[in-house]
C-alpha cells in the first residue's frame, strides 16, 4: 500500500503542474495582457516605455521561460503581482479563499446530511412513496442549472417572501444568525446537486447490500429491521459514498464559480472569473493552480480513503 | 395454502411484468413505468422545435419590440397573445426564442457528444489494448484532464478565440471525450483477453483490424450509456458559460444567456428568467431520465455511473 500511495502522489504532483501549464499557456494566447494596462489612465504611455514594463514582468521571453519563471517564484512562495494594482497575488488570494472555503464546507455539510439520508430512505422503501420522493429529488438536483436555482432562490425567498439576503457574505461584523442567514441560500442552492449525487450513489450502494447474503442470513435469523438496515447493511454501503465525499469537496471548491458570480459572493470563484476577463494571467494561474491542487489532493484522499475503509482493495 | 399443484395460480408466481394485463389506471401507471413516454416526448417536442424552429414559432427570435418590453405572460394581467410567454427585457417574444435555443441545445446535445463520444473511445480502445506506456500516458492525459477546472479553461479559451457558436461545441466536445476514456479502456482490459480476440490475433488481423471489428462493437453499449448519461451534464455546462457571458454570442438565444437576461428584472419580470431555466431543466432532466433507462436495459453493471 505505501509503494501504490507514493506513486499516487507523485502523480498527483505531476498533473497539478500539468494542468497549471495548460491553462498558463492557453491564458498567453488571450492576447497582450499590456492593452490591459493601457486602458485605465495610460493614453500617454509611450510604446517604449510600454515595451520596459513588458521586459519588467518577462513578456518578451518565450512562453516556456515565462512558465518557469512564474513556477520558480511558486515554489519559493512568491506567485507574482496582479496586473492592473500590483498587489502580491497571494495577499489578494488569501483575503478571498476564507469565503469560498466557508461555503464548500457549507454545501458539503448540506450535501451529506441530506443526501445520505435520502438514499437510504429511497432503498429501503424501494417501489415506495419515499424512494419516488428520493429519487425526484436525486433527479431534479442533477438536472437543474446552478446559475438557475440561485436566481429562483433569490427571487423566491429574497424578492417575493424577504426571509433570507441575498448578494455577498454579509458584513465581517454581522452577529452569528445574520452570517448563518447569509449562508443559507448559497449553501443550498450549491449543495442541492451534490447531495443528488450522495442519494443515487447511497441507493445503489444499499440495493446491493440489502441484496446480499450477509443481509438476509441477519433477517432469517431474527435481527430488528432496523438493525439490519443500519449496523448491518448502512455500515457496508457506506464505501461508494465515503469515496465521494473527498471528491465532493474539491468539486465544490471549483464548482462554485457560477454560485459566487449569482450570490455576488466575495470569494475565489468570481476573483479567477475577473481574473480571465482582464488578462490578470498570475492571479488566474494561481486560481488554477489552486483548484487543480484540491482536486489532486482531494482525488489522492479518496484513493486512500477507498484503501482504508474496504480492506478488500488490493493495490498493485 | 392449495392442496393440490393444479390448484396454485401459477400467474402469482411469475414475476410482476408477465402477469395478466392490468386495465385502466393500474396499467397506465405500469406503462409510464416501464416505458420513457414523458421524457420521450419533450425530447420529442425539442427535436421538433430545433429543426423546425422558423416555421414554428409565431415571431422571430430576434426583432424587438419596446411596446412588449418585460410584458406578461399571456394568461396574467397586461398581458396578451403577441407574446405568450411574455416579452423579454427589449420586447422580443420569449416563446420563440425559446424555440429557436432548442436548436443550441441540440447541437451541444449531437455534435459535441459525437465527437467526445468518438474521441474519448478511440483513445480508451487503444489505451486498453496496447497497454503500458501508451496506457499510461493517455490516462495520466486523463488525470490531468479532471483536475482543470473546466469553467476556468473554458472562459480562458472562449475569451482568447472570441466567443462563438463553433468554439463553443468544441470546448464541450472536449469537456465530454475523458469520461469515455476510462470506462472503455476498462472494458477493453477484460475484452482484450477473450478467446475470440486471440484466434482473431492468431488468424493474422492486423491490429487496426482486431480494434475496429472485434473490440469496438463490444464496447457500444457502454458507450451509448455513457454518452446517454453525459448529454444532460453538457448541456449544463453549455447554459453556465452562456450565463457567464462566455457562451453562445448574441443574438443566438441560447438559454442560459436568456437566463442572465432576466436576472437585473428579477423583481419586474420574473419570466424573463423563469421559462428558459424551466426549460434547461426539463430538458437535461428528460436526458438524464432516458440515460438511466437506456443503462438499465443495455448494461446495468454501469450502475454506479
Amino acid at each position: 500500500m505505501g509503494r501504490f500511495l507514493a506513486r499516487r502522489a507523485f502523480f498527483a504532483v505531476l498533473t497539478v503542474f500539468a494542468a497549471t501549464l495548460i491553462v498558463f499557456t492557453v491564458s498567453r494566447l488571450v492576447g497582450d495582457p499590456l492593452q490591459f494596462l493601457i486602458r485605465p489612465e495610460g493614453y500617454g504611455i509611450s510604446p517604449e516605455a510600454l515595451e520596459a514594463i513588458g521586459k519588467k514582468i518577462g513578456l518578451d521571453r518565450p512562453l516556456i521561460v515565462q512558465y518557469l519563471i512564474w513556477i520558480g517564484g511558486v515554489l519559493r512562495g512568491d506567485f507574482g503581482n496582479t496586473l492592473l494594482t500590483e498587489k502580491p497575488v497571494i495577499d489578494i488570494f488569501l483575503e478571498k479563499a476564507p469565503a469560498t472555503i466557508q461555503l464548500s464546507a457549507a454545501a458539503w455539510i448540506v450535501a451529506t446530511i441530506v443526501g445520505v439520508p435520502v438514499g437510504v430512505l429511497s432503498a429501503v422503501n424501494r417501489g415506495g412513496v419515499f424512494d419516488y420522493i428520493g429519487r425526484g429529488f436525486a433527479l431534479f438536483g442533477q438536472a437543474v442549472p446552478v446559475f438557475w436555482l440561485g436566481i429562483m432562490g433569490i427571487l423566491i425567498f429574497s424578492v417575493q417572501l424577504d426571509w433570507l439576503p441575498s448578494g455577498t457574505k454579509g458584513p465581517p461584523d454581522a452577529s452569528l444568525w445574520e452570517t448563518i442567514r447569509h449562508f443559507i441560500l448559497p449553501s443550498l442552492v450549491l449543495g442541492w446537486s451534490g447531495a443528488a449525487s450522495y442519494a443515487r450513489l447511497t441507493r445503489s450502494a444499499m440495493l446491493e447490500v440489502l441484496d446480499s447474503e450477509f443481509v438476509k442470513m441477519a433477517r432469517a435469523k431474527g435481527v430488528a429491521g432496523q438493525k439490519v438496515i443500519w449496523k448491518h447493511a448502512f455500515r457496508n454501503a457506506m464505501i461508494p459514498p465515503i469515496t465521494f465525499s473527498a471528491l465532493l469537496v474539491a468539486f465544490f471548491l471549483s464548482g462554485q464559480v457560477v454560485v459566487e458570480v449569482v450570490f455576488g459572493w466575495p470569494g475565489l470563484g468570481r476573483l479567477a472569473t475577473e481574473s480571465v476577463f482582464q488578462n490578470d494571467f498570475n492571479t488566474l494561474s494561481t486560481s488554477v493552480l489552486f483548484f487543480a491542487a484540491m482536486f489532486a489532493f482531494m482525488s489522492f484522499l479518496a484513493d486512500t480513503l477507498y484503501a482504508i475503509v474496504d480492506p478488500r482493495i488490493r493495490y498493485s | 395454502m392449495a392442496a393440490n399443484v393444479q390448484d396454485i395460480d401459477l400467474r402469482t408466481l411469475a414475476p410482476r411484468a408477465i402477469q395478466a394485463p392490468v386495465k385502466g389506471a393500474a396499467y397506465a401507471w405500469n406503462f409510464l413505468r416501464r416505458w420513457p413516454v414523458i421524457p420521450a416526448t419533450v425530447l420529442l417536442t425539442i427535436v421538433v422545435c430545433s429543426i423546425f424552429a422558423s416555421q414554428i414559432a409565431p415571431h422571430s427570435f430576434r426583432e424587438t419590440d419596446l411596446r412588449f418590453r418585460n410584458q406578461p405572460p399571456a394568461w396574467m394581467e397586461g398581458g396578451n397573445t403577441q407574446r405568450i410567454l411574455g416579452g423579454d427585457v427589449v420586447g422580443r417574444d420569449i416563446l420563440s426564442r425559446l424555440i429557436h435555443g432548442a436548436r443550441v441545445e441540440m447541437m451541444v446535445a449531437t455534435i459535441s457528444l459525437l465527437g467526445g463520444a468518438i474521441v474519448g473511445t478511440a483513445l480508451g480502445v487503444i489505451a486498453g489494448y496496447y497497454g503500458r506506456v501508451i496506457d499510461e500516458i493517455i490516462m495520466r492525459l486523463v488525470d490531468i484532464w479532471f483536475s482543470i477546472p473546466f469553467i476556468l479553461f473554458a472562459l480562458v479559451v472562449t475569451i482568447a478565440f472570441e466567443p462563438s457558436l463553433r468554439v463553443v461545441l468544441i470546448l464541450l466536445a472536449i469537456l465530454a471525450w475523458s469520461v469515455f476514456v476510462r470506462n472503455i479502456r476498462a472494458e477493453i482490459l477484460v475484452l482484450k483477453n477473450t478467446d475470440y480476440v486471440a484466434a482473431a490475433r492468431i488468424a493474422g488481423a492486423s491490429t487496426m483490424k482486431i480494434m475496429m471489428r472485434h473490440l469496438f462493437p463490444g464496447v457500444i453499449n457502454t458507450m451509448m450509456v455513457i454518452a446517454s448519461l453525459r448529454v444532460g451534464q453538457l448541456i449544463l455546462a453549455e447554459a453556465s458559460l452562456s450565463f457567464l457571458g462566455a457562451g453562445i454570442p448574441a443574438p443566438t438565444p441560447a438559454w442560459g444567456v436568456m437566463v442572465s437576461d432576466g436576472r437585473s428584472y428579477l423583481d419586474k419580470a420574473w419570466w424573463v428568467s423563469t421559462f428558459p431555466g424551466t426549460a434547461i431543466l426539463l430538458t437535461v432532466m428528460s436526458f438524464n431520465f432516458f440515460g438511466d433507462w437506456l443503462r438499465d436495459r443495455l448494461d446495468p453493471r454501469l450502475r454506479q455511473l
